[in-house]
């Protein structure tokens, strides 16, 4: 209850508040509807440029679009770019396949290395490096 | 978009003119008003055009202020030679009526002069709270403040210009 007389008095005031501001709304009335003929034209003028601005904005948005459009469908291009796509997929997996993992010395592999022979163990040094100078004789 | 615009012309640029006091920066800042809510709210439906335009408005004219203010700081030695607003030629027009109503557009003149004379935000939100008939909730969004704050500048203002109209014409509301 006391929401609603509150907004009922809040109502009231509003409308004294209307009903003495009503000569200057008058005022403002009239003042807008004896404007002179140069203000209305002026006004008239700025009218049509914001819409002929927005409507060449609209237009050169349109006419960016289009042309985006164009260059995409266009033979040449919608050709060339999946074969350039194929051509940078291929060189790219070749170039990674040449990556390969280096191999094990075969002279390495083949012997059977007895841990506790010394001299073995020396061979089996001398083996490796020999099979290293190899690989970088290879690179 | 065109008929909206015609409607809400002139009494924008009233706005704008009221704000400024200058009929060119009015103009100017209608322009960039209308510029914006056609180049970017165009597709909004019609009856959020109202309030978006002078939200618009608003904030130009607010920029226009914050301008002003700049600009006086720094050339403080220059004064503009503005263009009175409302143009003298209103009162021209009027001499021609009879003497009943000339007395009458003399009244309303001098409610125009009073209403000059509130500050821009008790301006901006009587003329949207009273003039354009918006609600609290409207001139607080276009006016970016609380709907507290709107009632108390609409107060102030309805408040001031009584107290004008009354010392100048001995009206009593």
């Amino acid at each position: 209850m006391k929401s609603t007389s509150k907004y009922e008095n809040e109502d009231k005031i509003n409308d004294a508040h209307n009903e003495s501001m009503q000569p200057i709304n008058e005022a403002l009335d009239h003042s807008v509807a004896h404007l002179s003929k140069s203000t209305l034209s002026d006004i008239a003028r700025v009218r049509a440029t914001a819409l002929s601005q927005s409507n060449t904005q609209t237009k050169s948005m349109k006419s960016v679009v289009e042309r985006c459009l164009t260059w995409l469908f266009n033979p040449s291009i919608s050709i060339g770019v999946p074969v350039a796509a194929a051509v940078i997929i291929a060189v790219s997996v070749k170039y990674a396949s040449v990556k390969t993992i280096p191999e094990l010395p075969l002279a390495m592999m083949a012997i059977e290395v007895p841990n506790e022979d010394f001299a073995m163990l020396e061979d089996l040094e001398f083996v490796t490096w020999l099979a290293e100078n190899e690989q970088s004789a290879l690179l | 978009m065109e008929a909206f615009l015609i409607d809400i012309e002139k009494r924008a640029y009233h706005m704008a003119a009221f704000a400024t006091g200058s009929h060119a920066d009015a103009l100017d800042l209608l322009q960039d008003s209308m510029i914006k809510l056609v180049s970017n709210y165009q597709e909004k439906p019609s009856k959020e055009w109202k309030p978006l335009f002078y939200k618009i408005l608003q904030n130009r004219i607010r920029d226009w202020h914050r301008h002003q203010k700049v600009r006086n700081l720094l050339f403080f030695w220059k004064t503009d030679e503005v263009e009175a607003w409302p143009p003298a030629e209103n009162e021209g027009n009027n001499l021609d009526t009879p003497e009943g109503r000339l007395k009458k557009s003399q009244q309303q003149d001098a409610a125009l002069v009073h209403l000059k004379q509130l500050s821009p935000k008790q301006q901006q939100c009587f003329l949207l709270r009273s003039w354009e008939g918006l609600s609290v909730a409207e001139t607080a969004d276009i006016m970016e403040c609380s709907q507290g704050s709107v009632k108390t500048h609409y107060f102030r203002a309805v408040s001031k210009l009584r107290a004008l109209m009354e010392d100048d014409h001995e009206i009593n509301f």
